[in-house]
């Protein structure tokens, strides 16, 4: 579903990604751990699309294992079809409201109506967030601006979905639901990569976690693998003191 | 704690001097300077003008021994100005301030709370007030003798003012945070409003010298409506005139009336920037959509932000107003337009090619009065890894954004040059290229404001004024034209003996043509790209 090969990002002299390179297969939830600035969300904005990136190859959707056909630096277009982004802090337009914001997002994906209706109901619904809809986003709080980057982030079905932090600014019931709805997506044959500090959460939702520190990878695989016996917080302790 | 909440206060009214609101640092000295000169030359400015009005005034006035009529007249200006020029301060510092919570979470006693935010309008008012009586009092001094009472008088009578522009302001302001919690279309109100005020001004600026006369000529009927339907004017008048009784009076006035609105928002304070008196909520139902095409919906975007936003749509589409008026304003005229023309015609022949040259010179900086496209990139701000996101080509975005700016100019372009063209009379030729010139200069300042904000965007802005207001591409695509207007005219006054008005029209046609071509093609091929990796 999403495979990273050699992906190095430079702002300047230093480098924010250093020859990274994962593999995410459809299925599963794969976390990303990491200090602040260790390279977590240039990681995802290049995948996403949104940052170009130096050297490496960002393969996108496809039948697996042929992932080569849709390079995310010759097909963009293609692969963000299969894609969806929510960035640590959801910055939509304040100038639409909820509703609005959510059939702009549908149109430009080409959902056709019945189904983006459908869609917005059960996730609106499930978010708490149906009697809001008409409402200005200037006018939502933090946690509703997530929610509705969220919602926004289903409204096409994407293979993939990418989160920078998604928990931050969500209510307990919403950051179930919302745990909920990622298992549902990988159990359906999709993809969710996500960056999180929360490392219980990475623990019980994740099938597989890459850490990374000053834009390395340096340690990578399943869960069991990773924490072999002790905690992910241990591990993930220890890595950083290294 | 008062002094602390006071500097903080001033601290607010005066940050733009010391923080560039573009970047969030602060000013460096010699920008801290030049910052404070500028201000300080357009405050000297308005005190000039006044100065000449008072003086225009006082010595008709004065000489007949109309004191108090001179003193009356100002201190209606003066309110005036106080009033006009600090009751939005009022409204966002007192009712609407963004730190009430953080100082009200504070052990702030709120009557001190209220006592800095109510010094600070204060402050704002007196200014804005002694821009007006400083150079009338000084006009005053140099036009009639002094003595003790007409120098303390007409002091005494700026403080007292100073004191009901105050209480005013706190009204008014009241209102209008009353006004604006309740609005729901506030983008199109506050453009309805700033129109009616930009009408209101150019009327009296346009009529300013015909009510001077009027006064001057008909002091006795002035003098006689003043003591009738403005009594309180009156009597401000006698106190600026030496009389220490009616400035006590209105002092006793002023303070009685401070009190009681000082002493109301004492006890309403609290409950005023705590309680949400908003809008009401808009109750969501699920009704059947609409779907619409990538392309369009991209389009309605761009709609959408433009009616959204009252700053945008009153520094970027003031063309679109104007153009309607002129189209509307020639046509009501065309009978007492049409034999003012046809009377320069007669009497000066020569001027006869010059005309379509001119007014093709006029129409297109009016049609430049429209930047639509020249902010709309820097307006994606922080939001734009949206659209960077989606699977949109960055040419399908840029495009959007010109299409606004089409659909909104060129329709009113073509019905202004169409009637320019009626009312002037032009002979078909003319008719066609300089309708031809109009909307062409229409595709070039969206274009072109579009590519200026490709090369100078600004997305880290904190509010949304800075890439409208105080940017180099809006201010270039602006008064670019004015620059274009003077590009057509001028060479043709001098080509005019030997080029014919449509070979002349017809070159331009091609010169804005191929501009307009070149931009799309840089646009198409290096502005998306610039888009894409901004």
């Amino acid at each position: 579903m999403l495979k990273i090969e050699h992906l190095t990002k430079t702002y300047g002299e230093k480098k924010a990604v250093d020859d990274l390179s994962l593999h995410i297969r459809p299925g599963e939830i794969y976390g990303f751990i990491g200090h602040n600035g260790a390279g977590k969300t240039t990681t995802l904005k290049s995948v996403a699309g949104i940052l170009r990136f130096d050297e490496g190859e960002i393969y996108v959707g496809g039948q697996w294992p042929n992932l080569e056909a849709r390079s995310i630096k010759t097909h963009p277009l293609a692969c963000k079809r299969d894609m969806a982004y929510i960035p640590d802090n959801p910055d939509l337009y304040d100038y639409m409201t909820g509703i609005g914001f959510l059939n702009f997002i549908a149109d430009i994906f080409g959902v056709d109506a019945d189904t983006r209706a459908s869609r917005i109901r059960h996730y609106a619904d499930a978010f708490e967030l149906t009697d809001d809809l008409a409402q200005p986003i200037s006018a939502y709080s933090h946690g509703m601006k997530q929610k509705l980057a969220v919602i926004s982030a289903l409204i096409h079905a994407p293979k993939l979905i990418l989160m920078d932090e998604p928990f931050v600014g969500l209510d307990p019931v919403a950051a179930h639901t919302l745990k909920g709805i990622m298992r549902d997506i990988c159990n359906q044959g999709g993809a969710i990569f996500f960056s999180t500090h929360v490392l219980e959460v990475a623990e019980k939702l994740c099938d597989k976690v890459a850490i990374i520190r000053d834009g390395r990878l340096i340690r990578s695989g399943t869960m069991e693998e990773v924490r072999g016996d002790s905690s992910l917080e241990s591990v993930f302790l220890e890595l950083e003191e290294k | 704690m008062l002094k602390a909440l006071v500097k903080k206060q001033f601290m607010e009214l005066f940050q733009s001097f010391f923080l560039n609101r573009k970047t969030g640092r602060a000013r460096s000295r010699g920008a801290i300077i030049g910052i404070i000169a500028g201000f300080a030359i357009l405050m000297l400015f308005l005190c000039a003008v006044f100065a000449v009005l008072a003086f225009g005034m006082g010595a008709d006035l004065l000489g007949q021994g109309q004191d108090w009529l001179y003193f009356s007249l100002f201190s209606l200006i003066a309110m005036f100005m106080g009033v006009f020029g600090s009751v939005f301060n009022t409204y966002s510092s007192l009712y609407a301030a963004k730190d009430n919570d953080l100082l009200l979470a504070m052990p702030i006693p709120p009557r001190k709370l209220l006592a800095s935010r109510l010094i600070g309008v204060y402050a704002l008012g007196l200014m804005y007030e002694a821009e007006v009586m400083l150079p009338t009092i000084i006009i005053y001094w140099i036009l009639v003798p002094v003595n003790a009472a007409r120098i303390l008088c007409p002091i005494g009578l700026t403080l007292v003012l100073s004191l009901f522009v105050l209480s005013l302001c706190c009204i008014l302001g009241w209102v209008v945070a009353l006004i604006s919690a309740r609005l729901k279309n506030k983008s199109f109100i506050t453009v309805f409003v700033s129109l009616v005020f930009f009408a209101l001004y150019y009327v009296f600026i346009i009529k300013a010298n015909t009510y001077l006369q009027q006064i001057t000529q008909h002091t006795d009927e002035v003098a006689r409506a003043m003591k009738s339907w403005l009594y309180p004017f009156y009597q401000m008048g006698l106190a600026g005139a030496g009389s220490a009784l009616s400035l006590l009076i209105l002092a006793l006035i002023a303070a009685a009336l401070f009190a009681v609105i000082y002493f109301v928002l004492s006890r309403t304070f609290l409950r005023i920037v705590t309680v949400n008196r908003g809008e009401k909520k808009a109750v969501y139902r699920e009704k059947p959509v609409k779907t619409a095409g990538m392309k369009s919906a991209l389009l309605r975007r761009e709609f959408k932000r433009f009616t959204a936003n009252a700053t945008y749509m009153l520094n970027c589409g003031l063309g679109l107003v104007m153009m309607l008026g002129i189209a509307v304003l020639v046509v009501i005229k065309a009978a007492q337009i049409r034999p003012v023309l046809s009377r320069l015609l007669l009497e000066n022949p020569s001027f006869a090619p010059l005309l379509p040259v001119i007014l093709a010179g006029l129409a297109v900086s009016i049609v430049g009065m429209n930047a639509i496209t020249a902010p709309s990139v820097s307006l994606e701000g922080k939001s734009l890894w949206l659209i960077q996101s989606m699977p949109v080509r960055a040419r399908d975005v840029l495009d959007a954004k010109q299409m606004m700016h089409l659909v909104l100019v060129l329709p009113l372009t073509i019905l202004m040059s169409l009637c320019l063209c009626l009312v002037a009379q032009m002979p078909i030729a003319q008719s066609v290229l300089f309708i031809a010139i109009c909307a062409l200069s229409a595709c070039l300042s969206s274009a072109g404001g579009l590519a200026l904000n490709l090369l100078r965007p600004n997305l880290n802005w904190t509010s949304e004024g800075v890439p409208i207001k105080q940017s180099m591409p809006v201010f270039i695509a602006l008064f670019g034209f004015w620059a274009l207007a003077a590009a057509i005219i001028v060479p043709y006054i001098f080509l005019g003996k030997v080029l014919r008005p449509e070979l002349y029209l017809g070159i331009w046609c091609i010169v804005l043509g191929l501009s307009v071509a070149l931009i799309n093609l840089w646009i198409a091929r290096r502005g998306a790209a610039i888009f894409e990796n901004l």
